[in-house]
């Protein structure tokens, strides 16, 4: 039986001749160097195949060796962009429009460009504004742009940690492979649904549905959900709702035997503020909150904590945050006891507003979308650039964020906005310290 | 059985219709006969969160007499390993950058230097063990071998602003570029014998001439593309390369050997779950590359330093890390070191099984100089002086074993580092803070 993927590269058979095997090879470089191939470059790889052939291999075999050859190239391997002064940070320049598709393709599938896309960009039609709309809404509509949930989402709600982190199953004993899957799911289907639905940002803080199977419906005390399936289903309670209340999210949040209000304090001021707690300052030993066993000590250590004016800055508004989801234990099931104790999950922010229990904080935060936004702009603007963000971007930042919340964050603009942004259809040489120190005769010689 | 000469395993299991494991045979490791002398090997076995050193410490010098607590399980061993007591690295401390002391002291511990306090643009300095493999590397078919048991990110903030390629990495290539070690005991199989595929010595032999002409091939590309772009990308090309030269000259040593080393295991299915049985799998392989000669340079991080992980294996739930804050309670404190000790104990089984491969008119472990050891000392304070450490082996008939040495209060652990580069046949006249070198243990 002939493989497909076999069938997908031999295009015509092999042994009929050059023209064959130059067309099979010429096609391959085109799709894995994301851009068209130069006549020299086709024949640098064609020379595996003749010298394969010389040895008495296969012709079949020889494109075998040229196929390993373009898979471990830097053409294949790293996404180039070339730039004509490269290390002038004044010099701005447009990204060629190859370069553009696999910009694109990357950050929406995390994957080459189709044949579609590149034929566009070789054509030089990929810059026009209509054109570009259409491929962002085929790319968003494929199912590949399933990716952008997997890697996106996977990173910036560190979904992907639920590998690594491993609740104790003494006091978790619910615990276990299937649950943990059941969570990841979960979290992948929201954020894919959020985005195939153009749904508003701030149902990322509180929507009214989220996607369970019978197992993690168990997990949250839903009843009428059955079989290993996952669908959607309406959240009639405020137990639940947006991402804060996802058991992946307050697992990969949580100690292995307990809850941490730390943790799941400094997660909401980085991951949905946008305003990480700076470290810790000099000669103030970590927080030791190790040996806190019961929620009312756990508390009262956090206020002899917050006491000392250099710890309060910033764990004032930390702990209140983390407190607020106190009612699910560190797997995420809601509780209104830790141990014997109930759960006071009461908290007042620095801004004078207080709150009890996650329901009103979720209704605090979706008040003020600016710093949710914003947040989620960044993040998503640091993924599809693929570098961190510099002081120069900050123009396009809010000039998105006024676009978005004039539109009422919509989610798929967020993602139109930041494609046609000027950090996203540019570059600019790099600032080097070797510029400075090499005279330019030296540098010519 | 790496030397031409060599009589190779699978022949001798063919010759006698064997199909189950045999002890090695000493005639098939005529590369270090009587007449040779065999090469000295070194490894670094890194545990995290610093010790509970009143269980570590001894409190007398000189021979070894009654082990602590947590080096109980090296009793056996006792004329094998050497203690050693008050060596500092100055790099881990805060010296004004503040908080993040699990950042620091794994960046420092085999480079010397303080690292620079960033998640972005990270700046450590080339760790000794890669100074060790610039110079001899060629002589083996790996210069180094870089191998880990905890899965961990690269990126991100690791501690206090101290992003996780120190806290993640050992050995350091250049300055910003660690070396990430390897996890998986199946892709360190791989890395080491090959696929494990039976291929003829004329398929072998197409295999590497075809191998060697893509790496021609990937070179010849990446020289061309290097001309218009910035510094970092550059950078990156640059070490794209190197490492591609590095694979160049591994098919070319495995060419000169004309051997196939066979490791006489089977194929790991990938990471067990099981601690003990995880670090047996990769001290069995490091055994096997020592012993063949494949490498002589390896850095071993058990850990991840600041690592989290809860030992269930023991009957302990909570997170290492969190225990070594233990806040005085004895409860947690007999945690961390159980702990402690269960590291110990998977490390006496190396130590065992380096000591019954013979070697020469003694054994592997002679030859070695296995340091085991943490970047902090006492896991809860922080602190970076006399941290744990103890050298197993004898460097090839140098050290003395048996006794615990102790240096000076403040004695840079980068003397010891010269030390051993001098038993590694590379000299320099300094390493990261060194005042010197470690003198002593020579000394009966």
């Amino acid at each position: 039986v002939e493989r497909a993927s076999r069938k997908k590269i031999l295009t015509c058979d092999p042994n009929s001749g050059g023209a064959c095997v130059d067309k099979i090879i010429t096609t391959l470089a085109h799709h894995a160097y994301r851009r068209p191939v130069t006549k020299a470059e086709v024949a640098s790889l064609i020379k595996f195949v003749n010298a394969a052939k010389a040895d008495g291999q296969s012709v079949e075999q020889g494109i075998q060796i040229a196929i390993e050859a373009m898979l471990v190239s830097p053409n294949f391997l790293f996404r180039i962009e070339h730039d004509p002064d490269p290390t002038d940070p004044g010099k701005v320049h447009r990204i060629s429009d190859t370069e553009l598709a696999s910009r694109l393709s990357y950050f929406l599938w995390n994957s080459m460009p189709d044949d579609d896309l590149l034929a566009t960009a070789e054509a030089g039609k990929l810059r026009q504004p209509d054109v570009l709309d259409q491929h962002i809404e085929r790319m968003l509509e494929d199912p590949r742009s399933a990716a952008l949930a997997e890697n996106f989402a996977g990173q910036w709600l560190e979904i992907r940690n639920l590998d690594s982190i491993k609740p104790d199953p003494g006091k978790f004993p619910d615990w276990g492979p299937e649950l943990r899957e059941a969570m990841r799911t979960e979290t992948r289907m929201f954020f894919e649904s959020m985005l195939r639905e153009n749904r508003p940002l701030s149902d990322f803080l509180d929507a009214r549905y989220t996607f369970l199977n019978e197992r993690l419906a168990k997990h949250y005390g839903i009843e009428g959900v059955s079989g290993p399936d996952f669908r959607r289903v309406d959240l009639n309670s405020d137990q639940r709702g947006g991402i804060l209340s996802q058991a992946s999210v307050l697992t990969v949040s949580s100690y292995p035997t307990r809850t941490s209000v730390v943790i799941r304090g400094k997660y909401i001021l980085n991951n949905i503020l946008g305003t990480p707690p700076p470290p810790p300052p000099p000669d103030v030993p970590p927080l030791d909150e190790s040996s806190v066993g019961t929620a009312a000590t756990l508390r009262q250590q956090m206020e002899k904590h917050r006491a000392d004016a250099t710890c309060a800055a910033c764990h004032t508004k930390m702990d209140a945050l983390g407190f607020s989801l106190e009612n699910y234990d560190g797997i995420g099931k809601w509780r209104t006891l830790d141990g014997k104790l109930p759960i006071d999950s009461t908290g007042t922010l620095p801004t004078g507003q207080s709150f009890s229990g996650p329901a009103e904080l979720r209704a605090i935060l979706k008040a003020d979308m600016e710093d949710f936004s914003r947040c989620l702009t960044e993040k998503l603007m640091t993924y599809a650039l693929g570098r961190g963000l510099e002081r120069y971007d900050r123009r396009t930042i809010d000039e998105i964020d006024r676009k978005l919340a004039a539109a009422g964050y919509p989610f798929q603009s967020l993602v139109y906005e930041i494609v046609h942004s000027l950090p996203f259809q540019s570059r600019r040489g790099e600032y080097s310290t070797q510029r400075n120190t090499k005279p330019k005769e030296l540098a010519q010689r | 059985m790496i030397t031409r000469k060599a009589l190779s395993r699978r022949s001798v299991l063919r010759g006698m219709g064997a199909t189950v494991a045999l002890p090695f045979l000493d005639a098939m490791n005529p590369a270090f006969a009587a007449s040779k002398k065999p090469p000295v090997r070194m490894a670094f076995v890194y545990v995290p969160n610093g010790m509970n050193v009143a269980s570590w410490n001894l409190n007398y010098e000189g021979k070894l007499d009654k082990l602590s607590p947590i080096m109980k399980p090296l009793e056996p061993f006792k004329q094998d390993i050497t203690v050693l007591s008050e060596l500092t690295h100055n790099g881990g401390r805060a010296l004004l950058d503040g908080p993040g002391d699990h950042g620091r002291c794994c960046g420092s511990y085999l480079t010397g230097v303080q690292p620079r306090k960033t998640l972005v643009d990270i700046k450590c300095g080339v760790s000794f063990d890669q100074i060790v493999a610039n110079q001899i590397g060629n002589q083996t078919r790996f210069g180094s071998l870089e191998l880990g048991m905890e899965d961990a990110r690269q990126a991100g903030d690791c501690d206090s602003g101290y992003s996780c390629a120190y806290t993640n990495n050992l050995a350091w290539k250049s300055d910003t570029q660690p070396l990430p070690p390897i996890l998986d005991p199946r892709a360190v199989f791989e890395r080491l014998f090959g696929d494990g595929l039976a291929l003829t010595p004329e398929a072998r032999a197409l295999q590497s001439k075809y191998r060697r002409s893509i790496l021609d091939f990937v070179s010849n590309d990446t020289k061309r593309l290097a001309s218009d772009l910035g510094p970092t990308d550059r950078r990156k090309l640059d070490e794209y390369l190197t490492s591609i030269r590095e694979v160049e000259r591994q098919i070319e040593r495995a060419e000169k050997d004309n051997a196939h080393i066979d490791p006489h295991m089977d194929k790991p299915y990938g990471i067990p779950a099981d601690f003990a049985e995880h670090f047996k799998l990769m001290t069995d392989m490091m055994t096997i590359a020592f012993q063949s000669d494949m490498t002589r340079i390896i850095t071993f991080l058990v850990t991840r330093e600041g690592s989290s992980r809860a030992y269930r294996e023991i009957g302990i739930p909570d997170g290492h890390h969190p225990l070594t804050h233990h806040m005085g309670k004895q409860e947690l404190i007999e945690k961390v070191i159980q702990i402690n000790t269960y590291h110990v104990q998977q490390f006496a089984g190396w130590v065992e099984k380096l000591k019954s491969i013979k070697e020469g008119d003694g054994c592997l472990l002679d030859n070695c100089m296995i340091v085991y050891g943490a970047g902090l000392s006492d896991g809860n304070r922080h602190n970076h002086e006399d941290l744990p450490t103890l050298i197993a082996g004898r460097g090839g008939n140098y050290i003395k074993p048996g006794r615990r040495i102790v240096a000076r209060k403040e004695t840079p652990m980068c003397n010891l580092f010269l030390t051993m580069m001098d038993r590694m046949g590379v000299h320099v006249e300094w390493f990261g803070d060194s005042t010197g070198r470690l003198e002593g243990l020579d000394l009966a």
